[in-house]
């Protein structure tokens, strides 16, 4: 099977809109498998931006806006937000000239957006890893962490593959949410397979879909 | 026989009632089940309530509600909404095209019933039973923002709009800004049967009052809204030109209060505050009442109306909100000034006067019928049926060829 992959990444931060470095990785990531594949439709988030920009003929930016305001916190902002990725993704989906064949989704906020998607439209999904709650969260026991180490969880456990940038992620990621060792691929962004191992993980991901 | 199936999305569904959403779904799915539509319906868990099961037609579905610490009720709600979703997609998936409309239940499933409506581009009906401003009599901060914000976000992507009354009808259009033409009134429905069967009326009456006393009723939560607290300030009145009893049954913050002030007003003796009955009581009460008061001062519908006229209590109230388009003055009810003495005057006007009240049960009776639930689904099929068409005739639905042109 040698046809080109149309894939959809959910990152919730994507140049301008810079939080952290996982901004630059899916811009990086966007450009790499665009030239190697079909096209690439980033979802994300922006109050400001245009709903579609086009970045190169193969790359086209779809920024979200909040369907509600304001927000308790930052799992009602995403969750409401999730529906609005669905939406954004059904019309690419739809599309005559669209199509998805994969799912990137790159960390826990746009994750319940990819577990309706694969239920709703049968589309395979890949969950990037890129840090854990467990790490990150001044408070690890409260509430609201661990209502986002549940969304993680769901990813993990609705995902095809997942995917971390260490073996050292990779064993936190198992350890933490009970994940067969199987599930998880490490693709180190700083090898020179980084493109080859990330696209490899897509066709996994597509072919078992297509399996299910 | 319509022939299509309808998913519908409720926070609440028996056993597990909170309010007013679950009896409504529960009796509406059945109907619509009687009248060929196949409802499928999507609710959180409760303890010992199947995950699955097929009632009358009816297949409930319910799902993993998230059990574990949220930061607030608004938080449990977005994440008890990602698993809802999940399984009504499977659901609707796995139809093959026979569900074809999206039935919503307040902003409470707002998240997954939007969601669904895109990847499935299938039309999304919502029922709107009350909004946030109206709930706590305006907006005032941040939580109750996100809600209303919810609330508007529900309603703009809603094919059609459904609320209970009039008066709701302009809730909606002036809190949410919504269109008018988008909006259909349904009312609430009422199940007459269990107000009818055999019951020991002398033996629950004589729980409560003396033979010579008559029955005042209040039924409904004890706070301000309700207008309790004008029920209690009226007793003195009418106890000093007929005997009587009051009942108050409900629950509330003004439970104490309501205590303490009869203790003051000096009629403690003639006052009853039996927090909450079980329904068999209930309806028991409604039968054996010489008046149901409902004082209330806002009312969304004020499905207390139909209990009472199902069970032939004569009603006296204030007419507030949707419950003066259920009564009219002088035919299905007495109507008064929202002040005590008014109430007193209204309340003794019936207990006074037998001719009057019988009247007043008569055709109370036979106004009853509007809001069967079989008139009720009757009325909700055309609205899908009307949305289909508007659907079908359209071009936003889900393309044969999905997934887009190959070889990009």
């Amino acid at each position: 099977m040698t046809s080109h992959l149309r894939t959809a990444i959910l990152a919730w931060e994507y140049p301008p809109r810079v939080m952290g470095e996982l901004a630059y990785y899916v811009e990086r990531l966007a450009h790499e498998v665009s030239g190697r594949e079909g096209t690439v439709h980033v979802i994300s988030f922006h109050e400001a931006r245009p709903a579609t920009e086009a970045v190169s003929p193969k790359i086209q930016l779809h920024w979200t806006h909040n369907p509600v305001d304001p927000h308790l916190n930052v799992l009602t902002w995403s969750l409401s937000l999730c529906s609005e990725a669905q939406r954004v993704a059904a019309d690419i989906f739809y599309s005559p000239s669209g199509g998805i064949d994969v799912i990137d989704v790159h960390d826990w906020h746009f994750v319940s957006a990819a577990v309706g998607l694969k239920k709703a439209l049968g589309l395979p999904f890949v969950f990037t890893v890129h840090s854990l709650e467990e790490q990150r969260s001044r408070e690890p026991s409260s509430p609201l962490s661990s209502c986002v180490r549940g969304l993680e969880w769901l990813g993990l456990f609705e995902s095809a593959v997942a995917i971390t940038a260490s073996a050292t992620l990779k064993s936190q990621v198992e350890a933490l949410h009970n994940v067969p060792p199987s599930k998880v691929r490490v693709v180190d962004p700083s090898s020179p397979s980084w493109v080859d191992d990330t696209l490899r993980a897509y066709r996994e991901a597509r072919d078992l879909q297509r399996g299910a | 026989m319509p022939g299509y199936e309808v998913t519908m999305l409720s926070w609440e569904y028996p056993p597990r009632t909170v309010g007013g959403i679950a009896p409504h779904v529960y009796n509406l799915s059945r109907e619509l089940s009687r009248l060929g539509v196949k409802v499928h319906v999507v609710t959180c868990d409760f303890p010992g309530a199947p995950a699955h099961e097929s009632d009358r037609g009816v297949l409930v579905d319910r799902v993993d509600s998230y059990s574990y610490p949220t930061p607030n009720f608004a938080t449990w709600i977005s994440m008890m909404n990602v698993n809802m979703q999940k399984r009504a997609a499977e659901i609707i998936r796995s139809s093959n095209g026979r569900i074809r409309v999206i039935h919503a239940h307040d902003w409470l499933v707002a998240n997954a019933a939007i969601g669904l409506k895109h990847m499935f581009r299938l039309p999304l009906v919502s029922t709107i039973h009350s909004t946030e401003k109206g709930r706590r009599g305006g907006i005032y901060d941040d939580y109750q923002r996100m809600i209303s914000s919810e609330e508007s976000w529900l309603t703009s992507e809603s094919w059609r709009i459904v609320c209970c009354s009039n008066f709701m009808v302009k809730e909606v259009t002036e809190a949410l800004g919504v269109r008018r033409e988008k909006i259909d009134v349904v009312p609430n429905g009422i199940d007459p049967a269990p107000f009818r069967g055999p019951l020991d009326t002398a033996a629950l009456r004589a729980t409560f009052a003396r033979p010579d006393e008559r029955l005042v009723l209040y039924v409904g939560r004890l706070v301000h809204e309700k207008g309790v607290s004008l029920l209690m300030e009226a007793v003195p009145s009418v106890l000093r030109r007929a005997p009587a009893k009051f009942v108050f049954v409900g629950e509330g913050y003004l439970k104490e209060n309501l205590i303490n002030r009869a203790k003051e007003l000096g009629v403690s003796d003639s006052v009853y505050v039996t927090g909450f009955l079980d329904s068999e009581q209930l309806r028991g009460l409604f039968r054996v009442a010489d008046v149901n008061a409902i004082p209330s001062l806002y009312e969304p519908f004020g499905i207390v109306a139909l209990e009472a006229m199902a069970a032939g209590a004569p009603i006296v109230t204030i007419g507030s909100g949707g419950l003066s388009e259920i009564v009219q003055n002088g035919e299905t009810a007495q109507f008064v000034q929202p002040n005590p003495a008014s109430l007193a005057d209204g309340i003794v006007a019936v207990l006074s006067s037998p001719s009057y009240a019988d009247s007043l049960r008569t055709k109370a009776s036979k106004r009853i019928s509007v809001y069967s639930w079989s008139n009720i689904a009757s009325l909700t099929t055309s609205i899908y049926g009307r949305t289909l068409k508007e659907y079908d005739a359209g071009s936003w639905k889900p393309s044969s060829t999905a997934q887009g042109a190959r070889g990009s």
